[in-house]
């Protein structure tokens, strides 16, 4: 191996630092006390680093019991997120939580399909055709179509919508929170809590066990996590 | 059965309460410290997968990073630990009635203390964790290379400090 010596002292300093940590190459090391042997000036700094390093590790410390107030936070913890149970599977890939929202919304379009199937059939061909209104704003496809059922209000229509958008919306924070994903997480419970505050979804938003766990445990991102 | 986060405690505690100890000089500081890591380690620690190492890391870092804020509070308001005087010794010779053994020691005590954090930090998880130049990095975060420039010169400056204190000890 070509070693050379370092030429500074701080590159001595570290040099002979990491010799006595053992930090340095099997043939570098070799190399340093080959040299130190030749070099009684390089010797006694070696000594004298051993001698601190000695007396260093005789300040010893004692310490105290974890106090009873950390393991009594600590089985709060364990009875509210569930530390002693086994990690659970990730995110289901079928929403199961939306089900009966999703068949509620599937009933819903069949009964306005076969509304305007029906009108359709009875008012003949000869029926002039039904003009849609013109939509008032993007987006408002459903509730055009809503106030062509007899059976439900736009205001309804509109109201189930926003339930069902909700609970989609909530379903994804909880995917979310499993994944472990809390900037994502509270990106999602700000858009729920704010677009969606007057949903059946957001006010049983706390009887969710993982959306608890998330809003008391998980504070926002500031950016002083290790 | 207890708990992988009891264990976790169990196991980790003393040695989180004296790093944080050793970079405070408080012993109020270091039981905050400690019981602040565990404490986001219930909170945060979702994603342990239960491994021993992984979890004292963790514990480590957020020790380090609550210690170094503290240590930064202090130098703002310009003051010391509250305790610190009482458990450190003032500078001057030690008492005569101490014993040679705990005289060094408290010499050593207040040299360490008296480093840069950041070569305080370094020497701390170096001389009585005994970690690793890499996992002394990986807690610090920063290059293995500073690691290493850092605990040379910090030993160098306590081979200063102490020289008169350790003359005839072998």
């Amino acid at each position: 191996m070509n070693w050379k010596p370092p030429e500074s002292e701080n590159e001595w300093a570290e040099c002979l630092s990491a010799y006595l940590d053992g930090e340095l190459p099997v043939e570098e090391r070799r190399a340093v006390e080959s040299h130190i042997e030749s070099n009684p000036e390089r010797a006694t700094q070696l000594a004298e680093l051993e001698r601190t390093m000695a007396a260093l590790r005789e300040w010893d410390v004692d310490a105290p019991e974890p106090p009873q107030a950390l393991w009594s936070h600590i089985e709060d913890v364990e009875r509210e997120i569930g530390w002693r149970e086994k990690p659970r599977p990730r995110g289901t890939a079928f929403p199961v939580r939306s089900l009966p929202w999703l068949l509620t919304a599937a009933v819903f379009l069949i009964g306005i399909f076969s509304g305007v199937l029906g009108t359709l059939l009875v008012l003949g061909p000869e029926t002039p055709d039904i003009t849609l209104p013109p939509q008032a704003h993007p987006g408002e496809d459903e509730m055009v179509l809503a106030e062509t059922s007899p059976s439900i209000s736009a205001n309804q229509a509109e109201d189930l919508f926003r339930e069902v958008t909700a609970t989609g919306i909530k379903d994804d924070l909880v995917s979310k929170i499993r994944r472990r994903d809390w900037k994502g997480a509270w990106a999602v419970y700000k858009r729920l809590v704010r677009d969606y505050h007057d949903t059946t979804a957001v006010a049983r938003l706390d009887e969710d066990r993982d959306v608890r766990f998330f809003k008391k445990l998980s504070p926002e991102p500031v950016g002083d996590r290790p | 059965m207890r708990s992988k986060l009891r264990n976790a405690v169990d196991r980790h505690y003393a040695d989180l309460y004296r790093f944080a100890y050793r970079m405070t000089g408080s012993r109020e500081r270091a039981e905050d410290a400690a019981q602040e890591a565990f404490l986001r380690f219930a909170r945060d620690g979702a994603w342990w997968d239960g491994a021993d190492e992984s979890a004292r890391r963790w514990l480590f870092v957020v020790t380090r990073n609550l210690c170094i804020g503290q240590l930064r509070r202090d130098a703002r308001e310009n003051s010391v630990p509250l305790d610190k005087t009482a458990e450190l010794p003032a500078p001057g010779p030690g008492p005569s009635e101490m014993g040679e053994a705990a005289e060094r020691r408290e010499w050593v005590a207040q040299a360490v203390q008296e480093l840069p954090a950041a070569m305080r930090e370094v020497v701390i998880l170096r001389e009585y964790e005994r970690l690793s130049y890499i996992e002394i990095a990986s807690i610090t975060g920063c290059a293995v290379g500073t690691v290493k420039s850092r605990l040379a010169r910090a030993r160098e400056t306590l081979r200063g400090r102490l020289a008169k204190h350790l003359e005839g000890y072998a």
